[in-house]
């Protein structure tokens, strides 16, 4: 067998059998949990963001579409069965909203148009008082238990990996590889690049909705600020970008990285505040600069240089 | 290189009155084009004729301003360049544009995946039609390589493989031979006649008019964006307007 799944199934059996065997370890779970939950979402970023290269800055609209629409259904006393499914499907909805348009257009139009989009979305919450409780945001009383929550997000991690590793290995994979190395050479070879992208963004925004149903949960209280925060739609960016974009375990690597980075110093700093957005800039500078396939893309040089492997040499077929 | 199946009377794309202006530019102007089944249909005419315009204008790469194209009945004008790669007309491009971070395989793989219909079903199936299109163009050996590690004759016979492997019913090629050295342009025309043998229609854009007149079946000639002559190649090579537009007037 494969030592990487060997390695994989080492680390999942030990995150099922940590709340058991540790069931004190509060801050832990808090920690693993964040580091799951980033897991699902940066992975889910990377379909669109990595394999088709359409880098999206809006990807806290579906965060936190899906974190208030499990709380409003929530506080309607609608059961977690219908809640969670309508949270998945809702920022899928809305990604079309953004997708159709802006897929049509070529380059960087995507990119900027999230950003505004994501904005934007906030901003609505904001307003929409009646629904969404404005800045002040929304609770919940009654929630199911952390644990429970700790293994949806394991669960929803699991499965997040599970489309990647399936998308990259498929027919829709080298749709997605097809249309960020080339689109126009796509195109020719009867790839539909427009929904191609679309539908890569449909699946993505639909984990990121469900994420935000487990988020919701979990704390039990959203605010524009925390689910629609643009450090929020930055970090879905930093994370596949540190571990490695386009690869299926460089936004896992990412997300363990960023989530234990944050932690430390948020408490480090903690009169400093967003002094982590400030050290992740610098990260992020220090990544494109030096080694833009992230951490996957400098354990592969390092690999190489120690193989010294003959450059291929250019000769007729 | 026995060939298998005769040039038909039967148009199997039509081009009717073909116009593409931009701003006040007109370099496509209302072209007349009949393709039949089974030819090798050559367009030649001199730089900035209009040939690779008319091309785009026929694979839906970009729109007519003006004009019909109709592919075995059905008008595909207007269609998206890739609806007329599935519905079986195929390009490649005069700049090659292979998919740099895949191999030689995986840029065919794309084609298989995604031309006409019926498709390969899973990544086996598509490997193997990927294959046999990669074995037809002498690129087997070159399977695993990275695209951009072939050279320019390679990085051609990969262009037309990828185009291949999409089952097309007629294949445009842009300047193939662009590029080539003689040994290679002879292997490439071989490569051409044995595409035309398996029942895939060809129309090529293309410079090399000795190449042209061993090739084609019959010729298009585009001056200015209009058409000015079309034939049986020896005749039109002989023509005094097409002889006047390469050569000008102080030679004919």
């Amino acid at each position: 067998m494969d030592r990487r799944l060997i390695a994989v199934a080492v680390l999942v059996a030990a995150a099922v059998v940590f709340p058991f065997a540790a069931p004190h370890a509060e801050y832990a779970i808090d920690v693993l949990f964040l580091i799951f939950l980033y897991g699902a979402m940066a992975t889910a970023w990377n379909y669109i963001g990595g394999f088709a290269g359409q880098v999206s800055f809006g990807h806290a609209a579906f965060l936190g579409i899906g974190a208030y629409a499990t709380m409003i259904l929530i506080q309607s006393n609608i059961s977690l069965w219908i809640a969670v499914p309508v949270s998945a499907l809702l920022p899928g909805l809305y990604s079309l909203l953004i997708g159709i348009p802006a897929f049509r257009l070529r380059g960087p139009y995507f990119s900027i148009a999230t950003i505004g989009i994501g904005e934007a979305t906030r901003l609505i919450a904001l307003n929409l008082n009646g629904l969404t409780g404005g800045a002040s945001g929304l609770t919940l009383a009654h929630a199911p238990p952390k644990v429970d929550l700790y293994f949806a997000a394991l669960l929803l991690c699991a499965a997040s990996v599970g489309i990647a590793a399936w998308i990259k290995g498929s027919r829709f994979g080298y749709a997605l590889a097809a249309v960020r190395q080339d689109p126009d050479a796509a195109e020719t070879l009867g790839v539909a690049t427009t929904v191609t992208k679309t539908q890569a963004l449909f699946v993505s925004a639909c984990v990121l909705g469900v994420a935000g149903s487990i988020y919701a949960l979990y704390y039990q209280f959203i605010s524009p600020d925390s689910v629609f925060g643009f450090s929020t739609a930055i970090s879905f960016v930093i994370m596949p970008i540190i571990g490695g974009v386009g690869t299926i375990a460089g936004p896992l690597i990412g997300a363990v990285i960023y989530t234990f980075v944050r932690e430390q110093l948020t408490a480090l700093l903690a009169n400093f505040s967003n002094a982590d957005l400030l050290a992740f800039g610098l990260l992020l500078i220090a990544i494109v600069v030096f080694e833009p396939g992230g951490i996957l893309g400098l354990i592969r040089r390092l690999r190489n240089r120690t193989r010294a492997k003959p450059p291929e040499p250019v000769v007729d077929g | 290189m026995a060939e298998t199946e005769p040039v038909t009377t039967e148009t199997i794309l039509a081009g009717r009155g073909l116009t593409k202006r931009f701003g006040g530019l007109v370099a496509v102007n209302d072209v007349d084009v009949d393709v039949l089944r089974g030819e090798i249909l050559g367009l030649i005419g001199p730089n900035g004729a209009g040939k690779s315009t008319l091309f785009r204008l026929i694979a839906g790469i970009m729109p007519p301003t003006s004009g019909t194209v109709t592919f075995l009945g059905r008008s595909i004008t207007r269609r998206s360049a890739h609806d007329v790669c599935v519905a079986g007309v195929a390009s490649t491009h005069q700049i090659v544009r292979p998919f740099r971070e895949m191999s030689v395989l995986e840029n065919v793989m794309v084609g298989a995946f995604f031309g006409r219909r019926p498709r390969p079903h899973g990544v086996p199936a598509a490997r193997e039609a990927a294959m046999e299109a990669l074995e037809l163009c002498a690129l087997e050996g070159r399977a695993g390589s990275a695209a951009h590690a072939l050279n320019m004759s390679g990085q051609k016979r990969l262009e037309i493989a990828r185009a291949l492997a999409t089952r097309p019913q007629v294949l445009l090629l842009d300047e193939v031979l662009a590029g080539l050295n003689p040994t290679e342009t002879d292997r490439t025309l071989d490569l051409v006649r044995a595409i035309r043998a398996r029942g895939v229609t060809i129309v090529m854009v293309e410079h090399n008019l000795r190449a042209v007149r061993g090739l084609c079946s019959r010729i298009v000639v585009l001056v200015e964006g209009r058409k000015i002559v079309e034939g049986d190649p020896d005749a039109v090579l002989n023509d005094e307007r097409v002889v006047t537009a390469y050569l000008g007037t102080a030679h004919a």
